[in-house]
């Protein structure tokens, strides 16, 4: 029997890009998912969720070019999350294979860990280190919500993720 | 896991960094404008944020016709289907009156100012992670557009070019505080710079700072760009006065300003691509 697994594993990874495409889309389309004034950020915990099933390698790249649609769609530098996703993304993989184990709990925080990170991220290097006036309330009423709000699709994106890579790998013959 | 980072995919995952990291610096170089990768994502995506916000809008519009519907049936069955038609016709109707309209305001626009070059552009995206009401539109450089290019409506200014892609733009609103506008009190004379502040944002809010110690400047007024720098045309409206304060140090005042144009729900805009003196210096 042939050996399909490349063939297949190329289909999955096109597919998780195409899926990470649609939720830049739906991400960054205007008030949809908005709770007051708060948009939860989806690729960022389906990236960390892919990286968990898929492990570092294609973690990592796909962590990457989710980062390139982030920064696509906000306001920092090129760059700033694509280099940032792909490190942490490469890092939850290695995490998965040697450290952690691999459930819902551990991605929630996983998940929680890389968003606070990034947004703690984007709040020093945009607001923090330029002294604006009153630059902590941002933490509070605008990056902290806007984490919580992106967990709760934490569960969501883990089962997702899951089912798929069972799926592709069903279809696996060798 | 010292294996990995001796592997090929170690290896290759380091190229994607060195690669990204190249592509960081090439845009912190070139400032707004946007590095290729950005351009060729922008290019994918750019039409398909069309098509979502173009859904989201009527699936707002549908869901709004339906709630007038539902009201209108509990008080007469027979004619909700004829409301139905009618309601469809007079939102289209009140969707094409204030296009009409808007359209009217820009042309009295252009003839107040006949130097002005506009781009008619549309709202396709608005970032999660913004604070300031940032959003992204569907025209870039292809149409002309250029960084520092003023965007506003008919009500008044709303922001300016930061980054500039093929097929699309990002502007910054005036709630951002990276931003600083030359401006004037209409009434008083007196000059000051817009700014956003974090504090005010969340209420779609601004101020105008700098104002002297003696400034008549009072809830009411109206604020326009001075043109002073060059980067903003002289007299668009920025908004009105709702609140005079003064500065904690007690040399000068500061005011809070709302601003003419609904910046938090725009969906349409005008780019204004040139005007006279554009990125000179002018005397306020």
């Amino acid at each position: 029997m042939k050996n399909n697994r490349r063939f297949i594993e190329t289909i999955k990874y096109c597919c998780y890009a195409l899926f990470l495409t649609g939720l830049y889309v739906i991400q960054t389309t205007p008030h949809f998912l908005e709770i007051s004034g708060v948009k939860p950020g989806l690729i960022v915990p389906a990236v960390i969720c892919i990286a968990m099933y898929e492990g570092e390698f294609a973690g990592g790249l796909l962590g990457a070019y989710g980062g390139m649609l982030c920064d696509l769609g906000s306001y920092t530098i090129f760059g700033f999350h694509a280099i940032l996703l792909l490190i942490l993304a490469t890092a939850t993989g290695l995490g998965i294979i040697y450290f952690i184990k691999n459930n819902r709990l551990n991605a929630i925080f996983l998940c929680g860990g890389a968003l606070a990170l990034l947004n703690f991220l984007n709040y020093f290097f945009y607001f923090g280190i330029w002294d604006y006036e009153n630059a902590w309330m941002l933490l509070v009423t605008s990056y902290l919500p806007a984490v919580l709000c992106s967990i709760l699709f934490v569960p969501l994106f883990y089962w997702l993720f899951g089912w798929s890579n069972q799926y592709f790998e069903s279809k696996v013959k060798e | 896991m010292g294996d990995f980072f001796k592997s090929t995919h170690f290896k290759i995952l380091m190229g994607v960094l060195i690669v990204l990291f190249a592509f960081m610096l090439r845009a912190s170089y070139t400032g707004g404008i946007a590095p290729m990768a950005s351009q060729v994502l922008g290019f994918i995506t750019t039409p398909l944020q069309q098509v979502s916000a173009g859904i989201s809008d009527s699936l707002t519009s549908v869901f709004r016709k339906y709630l007038q519907a539902d009201q209108i049936s509990e008080e007469n069955e027979q004619l909700k289907e004829k409301i139905r038609i009618l309601n469809q016709q007079l939102v289209d109707y009140e969707k094409y009156k204030q296009e009409n309209e808007q359209l009217r305001e820009y042309l009295e626009i252009k003839d107040e100012h006949p130097d002005f070059e506009f781009e008619y552009a549309s709202v396709i995206g608005r970032d999660s992670t913004d604070r300031f009401y940032s959003f992204t539109i569907d025209k870039g450089s292809l149409a002309g557009i250029e960084v520092r290019d003023p965007v506003i409506t008919a009500d008044g200014l709303v922001g300016i070019v930061n980054e500039v892609g093929l097929t699309y733009s990002k502007v910054l609103t005036i709630l951002d505080v990276a931003l600083e506008i030359g401006a004037y009190d209409v009434r008083t004379r007196d000059i000051g710079i817009v700014t956003g502040k974090i504090g005010l944002s969340g209420e779609g809010q601004c101020q105008l700072s700098m104002l002297p110690k003696d400034s008549g400047a009072a809830p009411g007024d109206l604020v326009y760009t001075s043109g002073f720098g060059g980067l903003y045309p002289r007299d668009i409206a920025i908004g009105e006065i709702v609140e005079i304060q003064t500065e904690s140090h007690g040399m000068s005042q500061y005011a809070v300003i709302a601003p003419a144009a609904d910046i938090r729900n725009v969906k349409d805009v005008q780019v204004i691509k040139n005007f006279q003196g554009q990125g000179e210096q002018v005397a306020p």
